[in-house]
Parts: structure tokens; sequence; C-alpha cells
């Protein structure tokens, strides 16, 4: 037995000009799951709730509650709610597909040798670039409107005195910084997860990789938690009106690295 | 092939240092939050968020490694 | 960029993904969260409505079976009063029968026992006279010479007057 470790994701058929990998097919799957789990808890609300009904309730409810006291107003909390609960139900769920078992029984023959259809979304850094970016973006939007095109630029150049410049500059390689923090948080976990998963299944096939098997579950919904939240943290300080240029400046870039 | 060699040899240290420090910032922050825990039970809700979000962030530095790394293997 | 190539970053697939998720966002958000957290704010609000109402009713239903009790109470006194009193009067109505059929017994024995000493007094008055008659007449016969009639009965009747 030999142990293939690839960054990459396997593509499994071209979908016309689409390459389709394994990742990419199953955040599909992944995607209209979710859709037809929420579709068909909001057909079926009832004024007395089920179990099932209920737990999707408290998780929700939680939710809310959680970024309204993030956020401190709940009108932006309501904005903001939908992009980060839809991140974390992603991220968890995605993370928790493949410890459903048998999975790497399966594999499927092509030129390039014999490939898995199956492997995890965030252990494709695409899938959580793609994730990163629109949070980013967000944040950059929000931050934007928080402040106005200028003051917003002003805010990493600033001529006024050698310290503000250097301090700007901090400022913008922390805001670069964060990209690649908050992509590369989650894609190393999930990743090292399964290389470690793997690397003990090939050391010692029986009961070995069990406890790592309970940290990766572990890690997997903490990493989900930790992307949404970090998320809704930059956003919630993204929209703060600074006061004291200096000083928050100081903490922001405290706070980044 | 001497090349290929050193390149892996490098991403592995560089990988395990920047672990160490990493680690021993999240076992501090988890042991801190521990004793606040302790010291104050009421407060472990908001507490563990704080905990999480804190180690997050002490992450960084490990993925940085990762990150460099990843760049000296594959490129 | 041999990095990206090693992990593999292909901008169509990441547009793919980035449109996956983008729609993901929109449908669960226009369709799913929206309106659960409606209808879970809606409900939160009924409870609240229920809960008042229900300690509103339960308020009202103690108030209610303090009244009935007054009510039970009161009756049964109005009752207690209402059957002595009717005792009471039943008794003062049976001593006035009683009172008053002995009355009448009385009167009625009176009326009689007066009745029957007049008859009595008659009888004897009317037998006195007879008597007297017949001693006149048997006198008369006895004697058989009639001398004075009036002088003897007038002696006759004061001798019968001093008898009694």
């Amino acid at each position: 037995m030999e142990l293939d470790i690839s960054l990459a994701p396997e593509i499994l058929f071209n979908f016309g000009f689409l390459p389709v990998t394994n990742t990419l097919l199953w955040s599909f799957v992944l995607s209209i799951f979710l859709i037809v789990i929420t579709l068909a808890m909001r057909f079926s609300l009832k004024t007395i709730p089920g179990r099932w009904q209920l737990l999707f309730e408290v998780i929700l409810d939680e939710g809310m509650k959680l970024v309204e006291s993030i956020m401190k107003d709940e009108k932006k909390a309501k904005r903001v709610f939908p992009l980060v609960f839809t991140m974390f139900i992603f991220i968890v769920f995605a993370n928790l597909i493949p410890f459903i078992p048998g999975q790497s029984a399966l594999s499927i023959h092509t030129q390039n040798g014999d490939i898995s259809p199956f492997r995890a979304i965030m252990s494709d850094y695409g899938m959580v670039f793609v994730l990163t970016a629109i949070s980013i973006i967000t944040i950059q939007i929000v931050a934007i409107i928080a402040h106005g095109p200028f003051g917003y630029l002003g805010k990493f150049i600033n001529l006024k005195s050698p310290l503000a410049f250097v301090l700007g500059l901090m400022d913008l390689i922390g805001e670069l910084s964060k990209i690649l923090s908050l992509s590369f948080r989650l894609f190393g976990n999930i990743f090292a997860g399964e290389v470690l998963g793997l690397v003990m299944l090939f050391l010692a096939p029986f009961i070995v990789p069990l406890p790592f098997a309970l940290l990766g579950l572990i890690t997997a919904i903490i990493q989900g938690f930790v992307f949404s939240l970090l998320t809704l943290i930059f956003i919630s300080m993204a929209g703060e009106i600074e006061v004291k240029e200096e000083k928050k400046s100081k903490a922001c870039v405290n706070f980044n690295n | 092939m001497e090349l290929e060699v050193l390149k892996t040899v490098a991403a592995g240290i560089a990988i395990g240092f920047g672990a160490v420090g990493s680690a021993i910032g999240e076992g501090m922050i988890a042991a801190k939050a521990m004793e606040a825990i302790g010291r104050n039970p009421e407060a472990s809700d908001k507490i563990t968020t704080l905990m999480f979000v804190s180690m997050a962030i002490t992450e960084s530095t490990g993925i940085y490694a990762l990150v460099v790394a990843l760049i000296i293997l594959f490129s | 960029m041999k990095l990206f190539e090693a992990l593999g970053l292909n901008w169509k697939i990441l547009l793919a993904q980035l449109i996956n998720f983008g729609l993901l966002v929109w449908i669960l958000h226009r369709f799913g969260y929206g309106p659960i957290i409606k209808f879970i704010d809606e409900r939160r609000k009924k409870i609240e409505k229920g809960l008042k109402n229900a300690k509103e009713v339960e308020e009202k239903m103690e108030k209610a079976k303090e009244v009935e009790k007054e009510i039970i109470v009161s009756a049964k006194k109005e009752a207690q009063k209402i059957v002595s009193a009717s005792t009471e009067l039943a008794k003062r109505n049976q001593e006035e029968i009683i009172k008053k059929a002995e009355e009448e017994a009385q009167r009625i024995l009176d009326s009689s026992q007066k009745k029957a000493i007049q008859e009595k007094g008659r009888i004897i008055s009317e037998a006195k006279g007879e008597v007297a008659e017949l001693v006149v007449f048997a006198t008369e016969k006895i004697i058989s010479k009639n001398i004075d009639k009036f002088e003897d009965r007038e002696a006759i009747n004061e001798l019968i007057a001093d008898e009694k």
C-alpha cells in the first residue's frame, strides 16, 4: 500500500468546459442537501415543534443570539446572519461528510490512475478560498460603507507622520494576512486531519485511528464555528467607526498577527 | 535531486518549528480559560467563545508556517 | 505559480463554487431562515400572549371559585334560616292550633254544661211546678173542699220556696 497525498483535488470528469473535481461535486451535493433539508423544515413548520424542528430552531435561534451579541445591533445582525450561518452549516456539514464510513473503499479507474470519488470538501484549497473571498469581500464592502471610500483608503495611506504611514502599511498587510490566515486555518486543519487519518490508517489499521477520528470530529465542528465567528467579528470590526485612529489601528494589527 | 531533498527538509523544519509557538500559545490560552471558568463558572459560555477566537488567532503563526512550508515544497 | 497548480486552483472551478455558494446563501435566506425566523418570532409572541391569557383566566377562575364559595355559604345560611323559621312557625302554629282546639273544646264543654244546668234548672222548676200542681191537686182532692185557691197556692209556693 502506498500513501498518496495530493494537495489538489482529483478531476472526475469534464462537464462541458468545466472540470468537475470530486470536491466541487460534493459541494454541489451538499448544497442541494442543505436546501432540501431547510425547505423541508420550512414547509413542515408546526406551532408545536417536533424533535427535529426543535433542534433546528434551537441552532437557528442560538446562532441569531450569538450574531446579535457580537454585532450589538439587531438590524445589522439580521443582515449578516444568513451569510455567516450558511457558512457555518456548510463548513460543518462539509467537514462531517468524510466521517461517513466506507468512502475510501471506492475508487474510479481513469487514465491518470485510480482516484477516489470522495474527498473532504474543505481539504481543497479552492473551495476554502472561495468562502474566504466571499467573507473578505463582505468585510471590505462593510468597511467602505461605514467609512466612505476615501476615509477607508486614508486608513491605509496616511502621510501625516512617518509613524502613521508605517502603521497604515501594517494595517494593509494585516488586511492581506487576514485572507491567508482565515483560509489556510480551515484548509490546514481539515487537510492535516485527512492526512493524519490516512497515515494512522496506514500505520495501524485497527483501533489506533479511532481517537484521531474523534479529534477530527471535534475539529470539524470547531473549525466551522471559528471560521464563521471570525468572519462575523471582522465584519463587526469593519463596521465600527473608529474614534481614536492610532490606538485602534495598533490594536487591529495585534489582532491580525 | 539535491534541491528536492533540501526542499523537503526545509519544509519539515519550517512547519515543525512554526508549530511549536502556536502550540504553546494555544495551551496557555486553554489553561487560562479553564482557570477563568473555574473561578467564574457562570461566564463559561462567553469564555469558551472568546477562547476559540483567541486560539484561532494564535494559530495564525502556525498557519503562516504551513503556508511557508507549502511554498517551499511546491515552488 | 507552481504552488497554485499544486493546490489545484482553477478559475473555472472557483467561479462555479462561488456561484454555488452564492446561490446557496440566497436560497437558504430567501426560503429558509427568513420565513423560519419570522415563524419563530410569531410563535414566541403567541406563546407570550397565551401565557398571559392563561394567567388571566386562572385568576378569573380563582375569583369565580371564591364567589361560588361565598354564594354557597350564603345559600346554606339562608336555607338554615328558612328551615329554622319555618320550624318555629310550625311550632307556633301547632301550639296555637292546640290551644285553639283546647279552647274550643273548653268552650263546647262549658256551653254544654251551661245548657245542661239550664235544662236541669228548667226541668227542676217544671218539675217543681208540676209537683206543686200535683200537690195542690192532691190536696184539693184530699181536702175536697176549695177554700181559697190563691191563698192555698201562695202558701204552697211559700212552702216550696222555703224548702229550697
